[in-house]
């Protein structure tokens, strides 16, 4: 019952959470400098130009109006048209999507398994290695993914061409070349991931290890494989879910980087694009998208979290 | 696609092997059928809609190869026929006429007519980025099946410049793609080799092209499919085209040495100058900009060959000239004529009465090459002789273009890319110019432009009058101009026909497999 009311609370505050974001980058878009029919027509652009695109793409509105305008179509799933090129918002990001989430979802994979992998071996492998691991999770953290990408461009895909330096191939294409092109991201981007999630477990296993329980189950007779992967592990996996997720949500950035390395045609790179090109409707689009997945992660962590958590599922 | 044979199993490389076989006969019995051009650009256009499309290089690559132009502008920078045949101004050289090809089509397949070019021409002068080169023009009308006739207000020489493939205003658009323009934003409707596969396209990733089955010359059709990719990145260009993803990639200068050693051919010719516009020529914001002593002197303060040696290397050169060597109105006298000379700027200030110097705003233009360092080094080089310069950076066009709009800043950086002399007088120093934000009036400078529209431009009359503008913008200075960069293609040797003059522009139309 509890788990069902808090999954309810936070249900409907991802719903507020969806209405607040994108208001706020719509405004925060509307009243930026950037004007985007000088930006296509340029320094010799007319008055009758400009009003003339303005009108077209009705930006000679008050923003409240325009706003308003598009929050009653974005409810209905229609974000508008590119100013750039015309095609529906929808039509632009719908390719990109898939990109961005086979990017994101690889490197969640990527460094779920290898950081609880590394955290726990750290954890019970004694102190040298575990003082190894704590060296490599401070590198992992402290190199930035774009100086990773170009490392590994290098290495693996110039002077070994094992794999693709740039571009992406599409899961329906070739599912081989998707899974070889998605390679080299997925590691830039999982990286410093994969260190963060292998201290934040190894430190719980440790504190659970240590723990008075831990020790009653030792003189129980329990072995210990049973304590570390039945029940530590359980125990420390709250904490690890939870930022597993905020590594998840920061690698939305860090995938616009990755993206524009590796040349992918993600939400990322398009963010980027347009942005500098003051295609509103295009940006805001993306940052509906983003909420979106923010919001549906949070939802997931905290359906974890609570289901892990005995406190929560007690009636 | 050699990386492919390190991962997988020896049955998975049999299958692959046989893959390989197939493909490799179904190219033997059909040569073109792989032939796929990929160009790495380092951003993409801001439409493909020509009305729309900037200039420059690589924003022509994307119209270039869709829609033919009137004039074609050929690598030596001959004027030849593209869908005109020919043309001619009249003998009082207000009217101009051009014949167009028979039975050349839009890709739609509907024919390319007088009736088609009147109504894309009008529809530009109304609404293109550069209407500027059809400002003269009073009236376009069909004066035959396949002839249209431009009058004039007054002589213009520019037509040809205005109507090929640089110019935009000749890059025609069929009847289809007028009636709907929202549409000629993702798909394409021009005579031109190639049209857009709209299916394959990704905004601002890649922009694929296919032949145009009904182009009046199939053979210049060197590629089944020629695609562009969009790459920011100078690491992932340079990646790209040694692992082969890429044949073709904009270079830029600071990237060169690596190419080199990568093994790519580097292909240059001087393309742009760059610099800094004084738009405050009458001192409204900064009184003392009015005062041509002073623009003097902040050209003498500036160590040209300081900057082009640690910013630009050997593919920038010191100038104090708005046209390279090789185009009209060069002149080799005026290489110089502002040396190193921060005593000498010093003195112009103080007899201009600024002996303590001056402030003021320098709005950074977007896609300067190495635009912020430049800026610094201006900035120093000033301060040298007591101007204190404040930058304003600005991220896109789309802020910056407003942003000069308030004439509210007395400066920009800029990048000028080449064509004839005429274009520079006309679009930096007459009343109006492009680059004219803050509405001044040269008498002189007008008069000097219009000198050069009586005249043809490569005709000897032409040149001296562009010589005459060239040293009126030099020795009474409204820009700073600093460095003469050139344009770069980094290119693989599977490519031919990359070879290239100050212009036209690198056009992708003929680029070629290498034999």
């Amino acid at each position: 019952m509890k788990l069902f009311r808090s999954l309810a609370a936070r249900i409907v505050g991802s719903l507020v959470l969806l209405l607040v974001v994108p208001t706020i980058t719509y405004f925060i878009q509307g009243v930026s400098p950037s004007n985007v029919a000088k930006g296509v027509f340029g320094l010799d652009a007319t008055d009758a130009m400009i009003a003339d695109f303005n009108h077209r793409l009705g930006l000679d509105q008050p923003l409240i109006i325009r706003y308003l305008q598009w929050l009653a179509h974005a409810v209905t799933g229609n974000f508008g048209i590119s100013y750039i090129n015309g095609q529906s918002v929808q039509q632009v990001l719908a390719p990109r999507l898939s990109v961005s989430l086979s990017l994101i979802i690889g490197a969640f994979i990527v460094f779920t398994i290898a950081g609880i992998i590394i955290g726990v071996l750290s954890a019970t492998r004694g102190r040298i290695v575990g003082r190894i691991f704590d060296v490599i999770s401070t590198i992992g953290i402290a190199v930035p993914n774009f100086w990773l990408a170009v490392i590994l461009v290098a290495f693996f895909a110039v002077a070994l061409p094992i794999f693709p330096a740039t571009g992406y191939v599409f899961f329906s294409d070739s599912p081989y070349f998707y899974f070889l092109s998605l390679v080299l991201p997925v590691v830039a981007l999982a990286f410093a991931g994969i260190t963060a999630v292998a201290k934040q477990t190894r430190d719980q296993m440790l504190l659970a290890i240590q723990s008075p329980w831990a020790r009653t189950l030792r003189a129980n007779g329990a072995s210990e494989f049973s304590i570390v992967y039945k029940h530590a592990l359980r125990n420390a996996a709250a904490p690890v879910i939870t930022v597993m997720g905020t590594i998840f949500v920061g690698s939305l950035s860090g995938s616009v980087v990755v993206e524009n390395i590796f040349v992918l045609p993600g939400l990322g790179s398009q963010s980027l694009a347009s942005a500098l090109q003051a295609d509103l409707p295009v940006v805001q689009g993306i940052a509906v998208y983003f909420t979106i997945i923010v919001v549906v992660v949070n939802v997931i962590i905290d359906i974890a979290t609570t289901i892990l958590n005995p406190k929560v599922r007690e009636p | 696609m050699a990386y492919r044979s390190t991962l997988i199993s020896p049955t998975a490389r049999l299958a692959a092997a046989a893959v390989s076989l197939g493909l490799a006969s179904a190219i033997a019995a059909s040569p073109a059928s792989s032939a796929t051009l990929t160009i790495a650009a380092t951003a993409g256009p801001t439409g493909l809609d020509p009305t729309t499309s900037s200039n420059g290089v690589p924003s022509v690559w994307f119209p270039n190869l869709t829609y033919a132009a009137l004039i074609w502008r050929a690598p030596d920078g001959t004027a030849q026929p593209g869908l005109a045949t020919d043309w001619k101004y009249s003998d009082d050289r207000l009217s101009f006429v051009m014949n167009l090809r028979d039975g050349a089509k839009f890709s739609d397949g509907s024919p390319v007519t007088a009736d088609a070019v009147v109504a894309w021409l009008k529809h530009y002068k109304e609404k293109g980025s550069f209407t500027a080169w059809l400002a003269n023009v009073s009236d376009i009308s069909a004066t035959g099946p396949l002839q249209v006739t431009l009058k004039l207000s007054t002589p213009d020489p520019m037509l040809p410049y205005g109507l090929d493939q640089g110019g935009m205003a000749g890059d025609v658009v069929g009847p289809k793609g007028l009636a709907d323009v929202t549409s000629l934003g993702s798909t394409t409707d021009g005579a031109g080799p190639y049209m857009i596969d709209p299916g394959s396209t990704i905004l601002n990733n890649q922009y694929v092209y296919v032949k145009n089955p009904y182009y009046w010359d199939p053979s210049k059709q060197y590629w089944d499919k020629i695609v562009i990719k969009i790459i920011s990145d100078g690491n992932s260009i340079r990646s790209a085209l040694k692992t082969g993803q890429v044949q073709v990639a904009e270079g830029a200068a600071t990237e060169a040495d690596a190419a080199t050693a990568a093994g790519l051919k580097i292909y240059s010719a001087p393309s742009a100058m760059l610099g800094v516009y004084i738009g405050d020529i009458d001192g409204k914001i900064t009184p003392a900009l009015k005062d041509v002593r002073v623009r003097q002197a902040l050209n003498f303060a500036i160590d040209r060959k300081g900057i082009v040696s640690s910013l630009y290397g050997k593919y920038g050169k010191p100038t104090d000239q708005f046209v390279p060597q090789g185009i009209g109105g060069y002149l080799a006298s005026l290489e110089d004529f502002y040396p190193y000379d921060p005593a000498k700027a010093k003195q112009l200030l103080a007899d201009a009465g600024y002996p303590n110097g001056f402030d003021f705003t320098l709005v950074e233009q977007p896609a300067v090459s190495s635009g912020d360092l430049m800026a610094q080094a201006l900035v120093a080089n000033w301060k040298d002789i007591g101007v204190n310069v404040t930058l304003k950076p600005t991220d896109s066009f789309a802020t910056y273009v407003p942003l000069m709009g308030t004439q509210k800043y007395p400066a920009t950086t800029l990048t000028f890319n080449y064509s004839v002399q005429l274009t520079d007088t006309q679009q930096l120093v007459t009343n109006p110019a492009l680059y004219n934000y803050m509405g001044f009036t040269d008498k002189t400078a007008d008069d000097l432009a219009s000198a050069q529209r009586k005249q043809d431009i490569q005709s000897p009359e032409g040149i001296k009058a562009a010589e005459a503008s060239e040293t009126y913008m030099v020795e009474t200075p409204g820009l700073v101009p600093v460095v003469s960069v050139d344009a770069l293609l980094f290119a693989t040797k599977d490519v031919a026909g990359l070879d290239f003059t100050t212009y036209p522009w690198s056009d992708p139309t003929n680029w070629k497999p290498a034999q």
